[in-house]
């Protein structure tokens, strides 16, 4: 998590993409093109591995890449786009997340002769299921899409401090439920 | 309870997984590890299940191949109350 230069082509990026906000923010349509091909893909595969529904996934992509469109002009730095479309797009997962009925796991079910990979699979899925939403958020934004400790203290808007006591109760409790699975 | 040790191993078993450690931290790590081993158990089940899920976690989601369906939507006037806007969570953090 140090800090470094930035390359070339990461430069090249960020000037092209403050470009496109730029002009999206004066109704080019264009360009508001350009921002969702570019983020909409990555966008949708970090939601789908909170949620763990791809078909879900791509429902809350779209609605926070709307909404990012919609309120770009609120948007007074032209280089926090991402910042901006993935804050909208996980609070928009959180919230979706607290309104379904509290998870109880997908159903036991005898695991004897299953590939192992598939039976870990399902016991990934069992484990995230029972997390609460803000603990599996932090913990899929770390562990999966391996941000570091700043980038999801900026997109959750939590302190930094907060992150690390949140990812560790997390990865306790994950910890906790492996250790109970099959018992 | 954890005692005092095993807290502190906790913790920096967690902190290792996302910086480097100093060579004071793993001495005690590895010292520690000898010592106790139900912390030595607990850490090898944490390691294992994180590298589960950091491998087998990651959903394969393949969105629409045009973004028309956005493109159309966005082209409609939405009305957005005032309301909506001041209850945002993002309301008090613009960028």
């Amino acid at each position: 998590m140090s800090e470094r230069s930035l390359q070339t082509w990461e430069f090249d990026a960020i000037v092209r993409e403050t470009n496109w906000v730029h002009r999206a923010k004066i109704g080019d349509s264009q360009a508001v093109a350009c921002l969702i091909d570019k983020h909409r893909v990555s966008l949708t595969a970090m939601i789908a591995n909170i949620v763990r529904d791809g078909h879900e996934a791509e429902d809350i992509a779209q609605e926070a890449l709307l909404k990012a469109i919609r309120e770009i002009g609120r948007l007074r730095d032209d280089t926090a786009f991402k910042r901006f479309l993935y804050r909208i797009a996980v609070h928009a997962t959180m919230d979706r997340m607290r309104k379904k009925r509290p998870q109880v796991g997908l159903p036991e079910m005898e695991m004897t002769g299953l590939d192992a990979d598939i039976e870990s699979k399902l016991q990934i899925e069992r484990t995230l299921a029972k997390l609460p939403p803000d603990l599996r958020t932090t913990l899929v934004l770390r562990e999966v899409q391996q941000l570091d400790y700043d980038e999801i203290a900026d997109i959750l808007m939590i302190p930094v401090g907060t992150v690390r006591s949140r990812l560790h109760a997390a990865r306790e409790r994950f910890r906790q439920l492996w250790t109970e699975r099959g018992k | 309870m954890l005692k005092l040790r095993c807290y502190l191993f906790s913790k920096l078993s967690h902190e290792q997984r996302d910086r480097a450690l100093t060579e004071d931290e793993t001495g005690f790590l590895e010292r520690h590890r000898t010592h106790c081993e139900e912390c030595a158990a607990r850490e090898r089940i944490l390691n294992a299940s994180l590298d589960t899920l950091a491998l087998l976690a990651p959903i394969a989601a393949a969105p629409p191949e045009s973004n028309r369906d956005i493109l159309e939507k966005l082209d409609r006037p939405v009305r957005q109350s005032a309301f909506s806007w001041i209850t945002s969570p993002l309301a008090d953090h613009r960028l």
